[in-house]
């Protein structure tokens, strides 16, 4: 299992006016080979709880807070008191929002070689990473390598951002809000290539607002709420619970919606329809049927 | 006379250097006051490049942007420009100049010479108009997204534009900020009559406009009716842009033979159409 988490809380600003329980007894599992969705809306706990992921963010130990706490991450036990922090780092890729912002070095390569160097690898090595990454993220790397990151799209940079978190090898991918900012063509390239990523790292976990993307993507979403998991879904049978979806103050993917709405009026469709091709064939197929 | 005229428009990057790029060529179209327009364009069309172009804060390498009978280069008279043409940029963090939100919508009209007395009518005016009223003698750090642009928003109103330009301001936003930010900004238009242009890459959002420029390598490729230039899928996928995906669909059926009737960009106008044919 690539995530166990059971019963995790965390409180910001404890004893003082700002408290705020972020993690109310959070449990959740993440197995293998997961695609995971985490949705909900701003403020329901969605970050704090990824920071944990990577030992960003310790796991609380105050009076009772989170005494029989449990999180397991690869392997790891980050609820004890020195946990091996260096091989979570190795072993979790983290993917901020806005991962761009983070780019520093003077030429593309060398910025995609920070990870790695830091893990002591060889010349060799770390140069057959650089290339790995470059490749999987679609940048050719005569073009780019040598170039700054700084003078580069939008899109690119941010694809450089994935790339220096790939060359670290890493069990699992956490990618928070990937696509934010991006125009259409964009996100659809990050998308590609997150399923391409998913090769070689085969547990992603993904932050988003975008339910379209949710959709498209995840084979499990988990639904945040005030500090809880409201539940965890495949996404077909989460979106068919419009209720649910709106009681949260989320939205139902475009097609989704699309789809309620066409059934509402009476056509023969099911609603929970996910795909812009499943749905356009649901209808196609009520003029056949006539 | 229109509130905006460009004529001929070019802005070259590094203008005579051995990387000079042309971001603008050549654009030529009038904004009559009270539209609402939707700027749309791949990335590297020159949208956001136009929207600093539109109140002065660059220059056009050729041709001419007037703004309510006044050219851009018209140094002397830049601040009546910029007290013309508000533009609201992208990232809510980067646009806070003071640490309590009355004092950041105040900075404008302050820094104009507005009296004491008239900019507190402005800032209470402001506030209201984006509906943030109860915060004037909060913090802005402690706003989420969608409340920190209502607040650019505001910082922007105060200077009483009569052109407002939202350059990608809902990009960053959740898709309750992006509501929050979109309504606000309707609602503006509706009581203020307010001139709008906003920079989108989300055709969902443009479709709200009244009429749609559409930008490709720095060139106006499309400007027209907006309901009838978002149910044209083959021509926004030419210059790299997407349809609503109610025009998408219909684009589809019509594809395999079914004949639906009228333009679609709407999720009832797709309903109405299949029913008409059923």
């Amino acid at each position: 299992m690539a995530v166990e988490i059971k019963d995790l809380s965390y409180v910001y600003n404890p004893g003082s006016p700002f408290e705020t329980r972020a993690l109310d007894n959070v449990t959740l599992n993440v197995d293998d080979g997961d695609f995971f969705g985490i949705i909900g809306h701003t403020g329901s706990g969605k970050s704090t709880l990824i920071s944990h992921l990577n030992a960003l963010t310790r796991v609380q130990k105050k009076k009772k807070l989170n005494a029989s706490a449990v999180l397991r991450v690869c392997g790891i036990d980050l609820t004890a008191k020195k946990p091996d922090l260096k091989s979570v780092r190795e072993k979790v890729g983290m993917v901020f929002q806005y991962p761009e912002y983070q780019l520093f070095a003077d030429t593309v390569r060398q910025d995609v070689a920070f990870g790695p160097k830091n893990l002591k690898l060889g010349e060799e090595e770390i140069n057959k990473r650089v290339r790995e990454a470059l490749a999987l993220v679609g940048l050719d790397y005569a073009e780019v390598s040598e170039r700054s990151p700084f003078d580069l799209s939008g899109g690119q940079k941010r694809r450089v951002a994935i790339a220096g978190v790939i060359a670290m090898r890493p069990e699992l991918l956490i990618l928070d809000e990937p696509t934010a900012g991006l125009d259409p063509r964009g996100k659809k390239e990050i998308l590609a290539l997150l399923h391409s990523i998913k090769r070689t790292c085969p547990t992603i976990i993904m932050v988003s607002h975008n339910m379209d993307e949710v959709a498209a993507c995840c084979n499990k979403v988990a639904v945040m709420s005030g500090g809880k998991i409201a539940g965890v879904f495949p996404p077909k049978e989460l979106f068919a619970r419009r209720e649910l979806i709106s009681s949260l103050g989320l939205e139902l993917p475009t097609v989704t919606e699309l789809a309620f709405e066409l059934a509402e009026s009476g056509l023969d469709i099911d609603p929970s329809a996910l795909g812009e091709e499943e749905l356009t064939e649901a209808i196609a197929a009520q003029f056949r049927n006539k | 006379m229109s509130i905006i005229s460009v004529k001929n428009l070019i802005y070259k990057y590094n203008e005579d250097e051995e990387d000079e790029v042309t971001a603008l060529n050549g654009l030529s179209f009038d904004v009559e006051e009270g539209e609402f327009i939707a700027l749309i364009g791949s990335n590297g069309s020159g949208k956001s490049t136009l929207a600093k172009l539109l109140n002065g804060l660059k220059e056009p390498s050729s041709g001419t942007v007037t703004v309510d009978g006044i050219d851009t280069t018209d140094k002397p008279h830049i601040f009546d420009v910029r007290k013309t043409v508000g533009v609201v940029f992208q990232n809510p963090d980067n646009q806070m100049v003071a640490s309590i939100i009355e004092d950041d919508i105040a900075f404008g009209p302050e820094n104009l010479g507005v009296p004491p007395k008239e900019i507190d009518e402005r800032v209470d005016w402001a506030l209201a108009c984006v509906g943030m009223s109860e915060h004037r003698k909060g913090t802005p750090h402690r706003l989420s997204g969608g409340q920190k642009q209502r607040i650019a928003i505001a910082g922007v109103l105060a200077i009483k534009p009569r052109v407002i330009v939202l350059d990608e301001a809902t990009s960053m936003l959740d898709p309750r900020g992006k509501k929050e930010v979109m309504d606000v900004i309707e609602g503006i238009r509706e009581r203020e009559n307010m001139t709008v242009i906003m920079i989108t890459h989300f055709p969902d959002e443009a479709a709200r406009a009244d009429r749609v420029i559409a930008l490709d390598r720095g060139r106006i490729v499309l400007d027209e009716n907006a309901h009838s230039a978002l149910s044209d899928v083959e021509r926004l996928r030419a210059y790299g842009l997407d349809a609503p995906l109610p025009a998408r669909i219909a684009y589809e059926l019509r594809r395999r033979g079914i004949a639906l009737e009228g333009e679609i960009v709407t999720n009832s106008e797709l309903k109405e159409a299949i029913w008409r044919l059923k």
